[in-house]
């Protein structure tokens, strides 16, 4: 095989404009029959959830002592995804590399959509969701004052710091590529984007001005990711549920979501890749680097998954025992074992070999299948312990409902329609960094070869 | 007179930064000079004084007095409203820690988006020199002019100097 390279600095820049900003401006059939389908899941969840609202929460499979059932799963899942484009993102940026650039807006943009999805979860599982106000820090009159002990109440302080966080990082680099739109838009667009632009012109103060912004939120936002899925490993940790209650669950749901949302980035960076022909910015080369990420997410994902196993296996303690085994040799064991299928037996082995990290069709059929192992993973750690909790009389089993599962579908589209409007304001490759590639990377003659120079940030 | 701008686009960065170069040459001042770019270049490149940005201190500054708030909200709840519950003290150290952490995180982050758009001089809607082409690449040399001799002075060493279109803004 030969070098794969790195190639942006091939193309001019009205080529990098014209490329990058047709889906802005250029709409197509395809883009309305995605936005009607998506559009229309969307909906039927929507009216779900209003369905549940106005009968009450026993349409749903949730019933002592099962009240964690898929709602929570979800949460969890949709809170990891967000998790990981920020992260990315900002280790990146953090540790300049360079070959980031034609991936951080399409990450950025992934964890403040999925983290929208995520946070409406508490909502729908409050099952009044109109008196969500009480869940906010404020003081009343009813004295109801806020626990600030509570892990719940860190949770939403973690998600408001993390959603304002991640909102501004998105925002504020795609000033630069706002002003380019106004230049290029017309009608009420123009007027759209010359909002959006603020004024931008491109000075050296704006410029001076922004990189220290950026620098500095990506110091900031980075570890409130990894606060905030700590914190919604401790909405479980805190408790003295059997399998819940361990120490070591903050790293490995930091390392799940990391995994999970790595696997989501590459899956929509092939996507655009595909549909707006972009095979010239999005290359192999990245998806060997991302893969390679990927592969150490999976080893550090499995190596805390054991510990979890067999700390639990080799202790037996009773009540952990009933809920090992079930998740092990009961009802859930299928889902156990395609999870592992899924996350480790195939993924581990794939990854490590190049050949598979460079082609775009099998990291796309691997990814998704990543997330449906870590859609499983989630839900195997919030069913199973509470399935037999406590005193035998009370074991049961959990079967969701339609409802359940349409609100499953649900955050799917929700998140699809959300990525599907955001490719008609913002361009989802970072224009002014593909170009700032250009200017940092320059190709060096030595000896027989010609090799990449980089001009030290 | 009104301020003039001398307005002059280049399609190559070394031109430009010639421009620059013969313009400080003929006692232009550094202050009224500035590049329109599309690309964040190494500051250095112009021959022009680096700005400089306060940005990473005001952050870490607002990052303290978030902590200091974040901790007074929750301590000062719990001191003036007792909740007993969960057999933790009322001040709990560790779980205010998280407060005032993730306190401390928002305001360092709006107090970095704030003092980026107030130091960059953001949002402005006034009528401020530019070049459509500079959203093409191309950057822009912009220089403030105060007399007519000075405008023709300015326009002359920028297109001898290779500038691809020279424009006049009146501001």
């Amino acid at each position: 095989m030969g070098m794969i390279v790195h190639p942006p600095e091939l193309y001019p820049d009205e080529q990098i404009n014209q490329d990058v900003l047709r889906p802005v401006f250029v709409t197509t059939w395809k883009w309305w029959i995605l936005v009607a389908i998506s559009g229309g899941g969307f909906m039927a969840g929507l009216a779900t959830w209003f369905y549940m609202m106005a009968t009450g929460m026993w349409v749903s499979g949730l019933h002592r002592p099962v009240m964690w059932g898929l709602f929570i799963s979800n949460y969890v899942f949709w809170i990891g995804l967000s998790n990981s484009g920020t992260v990315i993102s900002a280790m990146l940026r953090l540790s300049k590399a360079d070959w980031r650039r034609p991936i951080t807006r399409a990450a950025e943009a992934m964890t403040v959509f999925a983290l929208l999805i995520a946070a409406q979860f508490p909502l729908i599982h409050l099952g009044r969701t109109w008196l969500f106000y009480y869940i906010l820090p404020y003081v009343n009159q009813r004295q109801l004052w806020n626990n600030f002990r509570s892990p719940l109440v860190w949770d939403m302080m973690a998600i408001m710091a993390y959603l304002g966080g991640s909102i501004l990082y998105l925002y504020l680099p795609t000033v630069p590529d706002f002003a380019i739109l106004r230049d290029h838009a017309e009608g009420i667009k123009k007027k759209m984007f010359t909002l959006f632009a603020l004024g931008w012109r491109g000075t050296r103060r704006e410029w001076t001005t922004l990189n220290a912004c950026i620098l500095s939120l990506a110091l900031l936002v980075l570890p409130v990711a990894v606060s905030m899925h700590t914190i919604v490993s401790w909405d479980f940790g805190m408790t003295l549920v059997p399998l819940w209650h361990t120490s070591i669950f903050g790293p490995y749901f930091v390392i799940g979501a990391l995994y999970s949302g790595m696997a989501l980035v590459i899956t929509i960076i092939l996507i655009l890749r595909w549909a707006f022909g972009w095979q010239k910015y999005i290359t192999p080369f990245h998806l060997d680097k991302l893969g390679k990420i990927m592969l150490v997410a999976a080893l550090v994902w499995f190596y805390l998954w054991f510990n979890d196993y067999i700390t639990a296996w080799y202790g037996k303690l009773p009540d952990e025992k009933i809920i090992f085994d079930i998740k092990n040799a009961g009802p859930f064991y299928w889902w156990q074992m395609t999870m592992m299928l899924s996350n480790t037996m195939v993924a581990l082995p794939l990854l490590a070999f190049k050949k598979f990290r460079t082609s775009p069709w099998a990291m796309f059929i691997l990814t998704i299948f990543i997330n449906i192992g870590m859609w499983i993973e989630r839900l195997l750690i919030v069913v199973p312990s509470l399935v037999q909790k406590g005193p035998s009389f009370t074991w049961t089993t959990y079967h969701p409902t339609w409802v359940e599962w349409m609100l499953t579908v649900y955050p799917l589209a929700g998140f699809t329609v959300l990525y599907l409007l955001f490719v008609k304001v913002a361009p989802l490759i970072s224009v002014w960094e593909i170009r700032e590639d250009k200017v940092a990377c320059a190709t060096k003659k030595m000896g027989q070869a010609e090799l990449r120079a980089v001009v030290a940030e | 007179m009104a301020d003039v701008y001398v307005v002059a686009a280049f399609c190559e960065v070394d031109a430009a930064a010639d421009g620059i170069k013969r313009l400080l040459a003929a006692d232009f001042p550094a202050r009224n000079i500035d590049v329109l770019t599309g690309v964040p270049y190494p500051p250095e490149i112009w021959g022009l004084p680096a700005p400089r940005s306060n940005i990473r201190k005001i952050a870490a500054l607002f990052f303290v007095i978030g902590a200091a708030c974040g901790f007074t909200v929750a301590s000062g709840t719990g001191w003036l409203y007792p909740l007993p519950t969960g057999a933790k003290a009322i001040i709990s150290l560790p779980a205010y820690g998280i407060i005032t952490y993730e306190f401390a995180t928002i305001f360092g982050v709006f107090a970095a988006a704030i003092a980026t758009l107030l130091e960059a001089r953001l949002p402005t809607m006034k009528n401020l020199p530019y070049h459509p082409r500079v959203s093409e690449g191309w950057p822009t040399v912009t220089v403030r002019c105060a007399d007519s001799q000075n405008i023709d002075g300015a326009e002359s060493l920028l297109r001898l100097a290779g500038a691809q279109d020279v424009l006049r803004h009146a501001v």
